[in-house]
């Protein structure tokens, strides 16, 4: 089980997998940072930064908020 | 949220470290390393001498050279075996290690007053430069500790 460590939830694993199943390791190059961290992101262990989230968006080509959720 | 059956095929399942997580584990083991051979080597001589006339210098001394020559090396090794491919860094890896630094200021500045109060008071100097010299490596373990827990459970932010 995994713990999440903020409230802000998210639906990149779902979004990849309509993106022609794109892999974490795509979805990290297309953004700039690590595979671990596209991991920590999708399990709500890490919350990007502003940019990161709309490079994520822009790689969907979706909103911001079909993206990212807040729960708070 | 949408569930999709059979995304697991495109997930990672198992959990692999990254770069700059694995680099700490090389912080860490050479903090302790250090930290353990020199309290085996005071506990030694204090059999022989009494504790505050144990000649601490020598095997202090050669404690800060080894853990700073040993992390240097330990790190371009570690880089070289990587490969170039895997030496990435991203702004979750200095988040991390900036909190991780952050934490680890507690610990050197308690041994720094520790330190001071010490020699306020005129204690001997083994007291004081070791209380100086505990700051420094139960930072770096905590440094170290508190950057593991980052990568492994998040802290929210970072």
């Amino acid at each position: 089980m995994t713990r999440k460590a903020t409230k802000v939830t998210n639906d990149i694993r779902t979004l990849r997998f309509m993106n022609g199943e794109m892999t974490q390791a795509q979805l990290a190059e297309a953004i700039g940072v690590t595979r671990q961290t596209v991991i920590a992101i999708e399990q709500g262990r890490y919350s990007p930064t502003l940019e990161v989230a709309f490079r994520i968006a822009k790689v969907f080509d979706v909103p911001l908020e079909r993206v990212f959720q807040y729960a708070g | 949220m949408l569930y999709i059956w059979g995304m697991s095929k495109f997930d990672y399942i198992k959990y692999e470290m990254g770069y700059k997580e694995r680099g700490t584990y090389i912080d860490l083991i050479v903090a302790v390393g250090v930290f353990l051979k020199y309290v085996w080597d005071i506990f030694r001589l204090q059999l022989e001498t009494p504790l505050t006339e144990v000649a601490f210098r020598t095997p202090m001394f050669y404690a800060i050279l080894i853990s700073v020559v040993a992390t240097i090396v330990l790190h371009i090794v570690y880089s070289i075996l990587s490969g170039s491919n895997d030496t990435q860094e991203d702004q979750r890896d200095r988040q991390i290690s900036r909190f991780g630094d952050w934490v680890g200021l507690f610990p050197l500045s308690s041994g720094a007053m520790l330190g001071l109060l010490l020699a306020m008071f005129d204690q001997p100097h083994f007291w004081i430069a070791n209380a100086i010299f505990a700051g420094f490596f139960v930072s770096s373990i905590v440094s170290s500790i508190t950057r593991l827990v980052g990568y492994r459970r998040g802290f929210g932010f970072a």
